[in-house]
């Protein structure tokens, strides 16, 4: 059951991945070959996991086949590593050194930063809830 | 048909990433992120081997470039969960580790890619 739920949202986490990579395809070629896609994609899921454990971790309650299925399976395929490191190694072999270091350093320190922002959303939301149910 | 493909490769490389994981976690009980390090930079290697291997014929670059390198090695490694993991160690106070996780990761990843690509050059 584990591997199931790991698997039905590696497939759609892919294909999603796929799809949006598309839709900035035309941002892509306008900036020169700025890998955008791959950017958007990696900096909102970071942004969601982090959010979604954090949430189902400390305060809402979700079946641990769907936790797993959203956060390994989805939300891990959707978000890439691989590709991130093949786009960086592209623009520097094309002697793009300015992008090469935008695009590492975006991926990674605003990755972190999305998800602080996630961890931060998700215990701003918990506070809120313990406030209110403690008001009644 | 190519979404198909992609989709199909996402499970292989979510379900070997999930495996790969829990069997490390058992095996080790550090607090630096070992799975999701190894699989980060072993998938960079292949994907910088393939991509730089491309397939001649139109039925070779459907499998391998939307079931592998897309599909398949696109699920396999992982942004989110590195960064996730990164924080934590940031909250747990267990900052060498984030350190060497996170430039680790990176320039790891980067050489590995490097490596998978210029090794079809030799």
């Amino acid at each position: 059951m584990n591997y199931l739920s790991v698997a039905i949202g590696g497939f759609i986490g892919a294909i999603f991945r796929y799809k949006i990579g598309q839709l900035f395809l035309p941002v892509v070629q306008q900036s020169g070959g700025f890998p955008w896609g791959t950017l958007m994609i990696n900096l909102t899921g970071c942004y969601i996991l982090s959010l979604f454990l954090t949430l189902t971790l400390e305060s809402v309650s979700v079946n641990p086949n769907i936790r797993l299925g959203v956060s390994t399976g989805f939300l891990g395929a959707y978000t890439t590593f691989s590709t991130f490191t093949l786009e960086s190694i592209k623009l520097l072999q094309q002697s793009q050194y300015w992008n090469f270091g935008i695009y590492l350093f975006s991926s990674v320190f605003l990755g972190i930063a999305m998800s602080a922002f996630g961890l931060f959303t998700a215990r701003t939301i918990a506070n809120y809830q313990r406030n209110k149910a403690s008001e009644r | 048909m190519e979404l198909l493909i992609i989709g199909v490769g996402g499970i292989g490389g979510a379900v070997s990433r999930y495996a790969i994981g829990k069997y490390l976690s058992q095996k080790s009980a550090l607090s630096f992120p070992l799975a999701t390090f190894l699989i980060n930079v072993t998938g960079a290697f292949f994907l910088g081997l393939l991509a730089s291997n491309m397939a001649a014929d139109p039925a070779g670059i459907l499998i391998e470039k939307y079931g592998f390198q897309v599909g398949f090695l696109g699920a396999y490694t992982t942004f989110s969960t590195f960064t996730y993991e990164s924080i934590r160690l940031m909250e747990d106070g267990e900052w060498l580790h984030f350190f060497l996780y996170t430039s680790g990761s990176t320039i790891a990843g980067l050489l590995a890619c490097a490596l998978g690509i210029s090794v079809t050059l030799w």
